[in-house]
């Protein structure tokens, strides 16, 4: 069960990431529109991000950063967290415990998420435009 | 910890003799043979397995918060988020079921799941709201 989840979302992610890299989201017409930002005008924490994505999968990360530097640094956090908890299972499976050692304490995903809502309100105010989307 | 009053000040007078009789204070002489327990957690093997599995529902449920909110903007992304989610609330319910995570996670465990169920319902709802309303007609309302 939790395995089958496991390889289902490693096969959807996979899906997602070669029709991105395939198609540029900068260009109109291969993906589905904001509702938010087409009803209200607001950006959301996330606006940009596809196109951050594929600027960082096409190399151009100064651009990435330009388009939602949270989602960049958020893949980058994932990236670093996964490797992290894939070794830190690996020498527990290995019998090498260390078992308190370098846990993860609970406050951080929560403030992690907070800090990413709180990023759609600031970049929603005028004086912070910069961190808008291009 | 919870059954241990150590009020001598105040309680007994009212309470007539339901009130149980205040513990012995810990006498320095002689009663060597029960050692006070170690703190929980921080230190030591019991408590070190369960707040990894509360870290499931923990993350469950922000992935899961995270999610609601996508649904409005970026439904694809709520829609990974939700069933993130869900899915953490789930195996953590599990792990609660298998003892190996404590029941004092299980309400989280079942808001992330549920929390999650309702993201990746309202991140599909929206999906299909954005497909009608056609393919982005511009790059600054894409995703």
């Amino acid at each position: 069960m939790a395995r089958g989840a496991v390889t289902l979302a490693v096969a959807l992610t996979a899906a997602g990431s070669a029709y991105l890299y395939t198609h540029d989201p900068h260009e109109p017409g291969h993906f589905p529109p904001c509702v938010l930002l087409t009803a209200t005008g607001y950006y959301c924490p996330a606006c940009g991000g596809t196109r951050a994505a594929y600027d960082l999968m096409h190399g151009r990360f100064v651009e990435s950063l330009h388009e939602n530097p949270v989602v960049v640094l958020g893949l980058l956090a994932a990236l670093v967290f996964g490797v992290r908890y894939w070794l830190r299972r690996r020498q527990r499976a290995a019998g090498k415990a260390g078992q308190g050692a370098g846990r993860m304490r609970p406050w951080v995903p929560i403030a992690l998420g907070v800090a990413f809502l709180a990023f759609g309100l600031l970049r929603n105010l005028p004086s912070l435009s910069m961190l808008r989307p291009i | 910890m919870s059954e241990t009053p150590t009020n001598p000040t105040s309680n007994n007078e009212g309470t007539g003799d339901s009130a149980p009789p205040p513990p012995p204070p810990a006498s320095p002489y002689g009663s060597y043979s029960t050692p006070p327990p170690p703190p929980p957690g921080q230190s030591g093997m019991p408590g070190a397995a369960p707040a990894q599995q509360n870290m499931k529902a923990t993350i469950g449920l922000v992935l899961g918060g995270i999610g609601i909110v996508m649904a409005l903007c970026c439904s694809i992304l709520g829609i990974f988020l939700g069933g993130g989610g869900a899915a953490l609330g789930y195996l953590a319910q599990q792990d609660i079921a298998k003892g190996l995570a404590p029941q004092s996670s299980k309400g989280m465990a079942k808001a992330a799941l549920i929390v999650g169920i309702v993201a990746l319902v309202a991140s599909a709802l929206s999906l299909i709201i954005g497909l009608a309303m056609g393919l982005s007609n511009g790059f600054r309302t894409s995703l």
